[in-house]
Parts: structure tokens; C-alpha cells; sequence
């Protein structure tokens, strides 16, 4: 009888735990050269950071188990149009710091070629673009009312992108971004550090 | 500090009136042992030693290491397409610390003769300043994997050897020690860690008190 209540007691700080505990992956160090942000980094912290009307605002933590299963910051997929080319969209899921009204999602939409593939997407790193909305532009989505596509830049400093099966991609990738959205809306400051699952690319 | 100083002085000096007392200022050189690291420092310190036995003498140390400043550079980028999209972010590191330790010195060799050997194993609290500077153009760009200032206030150990020789009016002598914090992990990925030094010192005995 003893042995039976040990093994359900058991069972049952095992189950509580895997359920209970999740495990974050991102790494946040606060920038000591601007305030509320963190680093800039190509270390796989998961994290993006920038100033959205001077308001500090970060990406979710990345997260694995737990009740509230996985959840990422970084989701990269590509949109097939009925156009010349198709649409490279990164989206980032996050939350100011000061300012409910902002929290949502920034996406980097980039006109790319039909082909597009992940090579093609590795050859982004060392590249800086200046988004016009013609060969691309950037999307904010949180309460505020719709601002439209915004302009801006973006520096990928490094984008690896690697091929683990039949449409299964592994990767990493960080750098710099700002976006003007409207005549009022600046995104500023931003930074970016990711190490890519599977479960984020979807091509 | 200075209570405590004056509390562990006035205990040496009334524990025993018929022990030698010196002072000893000591000047030196350290370098980092931590991998890789360029860190330098100057060091410099005052001991109130207590010679108990012929074999042994208890030292009362204040250390202060003076930052030699290493300069390198990080990088930074910029999203502005009017500037080059790199630039080197000029980094100047400045490490230094302020410890008060508690030291052994035990005579190895040299019973004798006016040359000895000693081994000399300190312990007590110590203050690391790692102060970063950058300079480069903070509007437009951002430092990939930017270093910070950190300070830290820890258990530190050092040990090493000595040799003195006695002279008509004191004693002179030279040191070889090693010595770390005993926990020194910074929660920051900066490129350095606390210092572990390896210093060379000459210090002069001037013997202050005999009864």
C-alpha cells in the first residue's frame, strides 16, 4: 500500500512539474547605451527590441512547455501571390513596456522572386535595405487604429538559414531594423537575435 | 572600514608588546591570468606585519590595483543608408580594485643568513571596478555585443612566494602572487571576467615598534 502511494505520489510531482514549468529560451541583458532595450547581440538571445514612439518594446519570451505550450517570439513564412513575386514575411509578437496600446506584432513583408528559397534567404546576410513599399515594406498590428505600411530599413547582419528534411529549415539570424509608419508612428533603435526552429519557418 | 582597520591594528599591537611590528609599502605590476584577457593594473599596497615567531608573521594588507586602461574596438552597424553600414566603436577598459586582507607569511628557507624565502597565502574582501568607455557615434549606430561596466564585492584569496633580504635599516623585499575573487561570475556575456592577477611587487620593511 505504501509502495503504491509513493509511486502515485510520483507520477503525480511528475506530471505537475512537466506541466506546471516551462522553459524560457530567450536571454534578456539590458543594454546599459539605451534604456529598456536589450543588447544587440548574434548570440541566439531570441529576442527583438526597439522603441516604438520613444516606449520601450520587446518581443515575447520564448517559451516551451508548460500549460501554455510553446510559444515564439519569430515567425518567417513566405505568401504565395498571384503576382511577379512572392512575399517574405517575418513577424515579430511582442509588448511595450509602458503602453498597452502597443503591444501586438511588427512584420517585415520583402517582395522577393518566385524561386525564393532558404539559399536564397542566407544570401540576405551582410545585406542593408532600404523598404520604399515597392520592394517591401514593414506592418504594424496592435489596437491602435490601422496605421498602414511603413517604410524603413533593415541591416541583416547575419541569416543563416539550413535544410534539415523535405520543407524543414533550421536557422539563425540577427540585426538592426527602424520603420516610419504614418506620418507619427516611429519604430526606432530595433535589434534583432533569433535562433530558428522548424516550427518558425513555414515556406 | 577605517573602524575596522583601526579594531584589527589596536588588537595586533596589544596581543603581544613583545613582537616586532613593521610597515610596508609595496608597489607593483599585475597582469590577468583569465584566458586571452589583456587586462593590466598597477598595484600598490601598505601591509602592518606583525613578526610573532622567528618563522612567522601576520600581515594586515590594503591593496589597491590602479587601472592601466586597454584599448580595442567593437563593432557597430547602422540601418542609415547615408553612412557606411560599419564602424569600429573605440572601447577603452579600465579594471581596478580596492581589497583589505588578512595574510600569512611563513618562513620557507633562510633561518640564517639575511636572505629568506617566505610563502605568503592572504585572504579577505575585495572590490573589482571593471569600468567600459566607448567612443563612436551613439545616434546612428548600435555596438554588436556591446561590454558594460560591472562592479562586484567578494571573498578573494591570493597566494604566492617572497623573498626579503634584511638590511642595516629594514628589509627589502620581492613577491610573486596570484589571486581571485572565490565566486566571480558575471551575469552579463561581456568579453572579460574578474581578474585573476598575477603581480609582481617590491615592498620595503621599515620596522616601527619594539619593546
Amino acid at each position: 500500500m505504501m509502495k503504491n502511494n509513493n509511486l502515485l505520489f510520483s507520477a503525480l510531482l511528475f506530471f505537475c512539474s512537466s506541466t506546471l514549468f516551462s522553459c524560457n529560451q530567450t536571454e534578456f541583458y539590458a543594454d546599459p547605451y539605451a534604456n529598456g532595450l536589450g543588447i544587440f547581440s548574434n548570440t541566439d538571445n531570441n529576442l527583438m527590441s526597439c522603441y516604438i514612439q520613444n516606449q520601450a518594446w520587446r518581443t515575447r519570451d520564448r517559451s516551451s512547455g508548460g500549460f501554455g505550450g510553446t510559444n515564439f517570439e519569430l515567425f518567417i513564412n513566405k505568401q504565395i501571390t498571384s503576382g511577379v513575386s512572392d512575399n517574405l514575411i517575418f513577424t515579430w509578437y511582442g509588448n511595450s513596456s509602458a503602453n498597452n496600446a502597443l503591444n501586438g506584432d511588427i512584420s517585415l513583408v520583402l517582395s522577393v522572386p518566385k524561386f525564393f528559397g532558404y539559399r536564397e534567404m542566407s544570401a540576405l546576410k551582410g545585406q542593408r535595405i532600404a523598404l520604399d513599399t515597392t520592394n517591401g515594406y514593414f506592418r504594424f498590428s496592435s489596437s491602435q487604429p490601422n496605421i498602414g505600411k511603413g517604410t524603413g530599413n533593415i541591416y541583416f547582419h547575419n541569416i543563416q538559414i539550413d535544410s534539415i528534411g523535405p520543407n524543414n529549415f533550421t536557422g539563425r539570424m540577427s540585426g538592426l531594423l527602424d520603420a516610419k509608419f504614418g506620418s507619427s508612428v516611429i519604430l526606432s533603435n530595433g535589434r534583432f537575435d533569433h535562433n530558428i526552429t522548424s516550427a518558425q519557418i513555414q515556406f | 572600514m577605517n573602524k575596522v582597520i583601526a579594531l584589527l591594528l589596536g588588537i595586533l599591537f596589544f596581543s603581544n608588546c613583545d613582537a616586532q611590528f613593521y610597515v610596508e609599502p609595496i608597489l607593483g605590476y599585475q597582469i590577468d591570468l583569465n584566458k586571452n584577457s589583456k587586462l593590466k593594473q598597477l598595484n600598490t599596497a601598505i601591509n602592518i606585519c606583525w613578526k610573532a615567531r622567528p618563522k612567522y608573521e601576520l600581515i594586515l594588507q590594503v591593496q589597491r590595483s590602479w587601472p592601466s586602461s586597454y584599448k580595442s574596438s567593437d563593432p557597430s552597424y547602422t540601418t542609415n543608408p547615408a553612412l557606411p553600414v560599419y564602424a569600429a566603436a573605440n572601447k577603452s577598459i579600465s579594471p581596478s580594485a580596492l581589497s583589505l586582507l588578512i595574510g600569512h607569511r611563513i618562513k620557507l628557507a633562510g633561518r640564517s643568513s639575511n636572505n629568506s624565502l617566505f610563502v605568503n597565502l592572504s585572504a579577505g574582501v575585495s572590490n573589482q571596478h571593471i569600468k567600459v568607455d566607448y567612443s563612436y557615434d551613439k545616434n546612428n549606430y548600435t555596438i554588436l555585443n556591446p561590454d558594460k561596466t560591472v562592479k562586484e564585492t567578494g571573498l578573494y584569496l591570493s597566494g604566492g612566494i617572497e623573498y626579503m633580504r634584511n638590511l642595516k635599516t629594514g628589509r627589502i623585499f620581492t613577491q610573486v602572487l596570484f589571486g581571485g575573487f572565490i565566486h566571480d561570475k558575471i551575469d552579463y556575456p561581456n568579453s572579460f571576467y574578474f581578474l585573476v592577477p598575477f603581480s609582481l611587487n617590491v615592498g620595503y620593511s621599515i620596522p616601527i615598534f619594539k619593546k
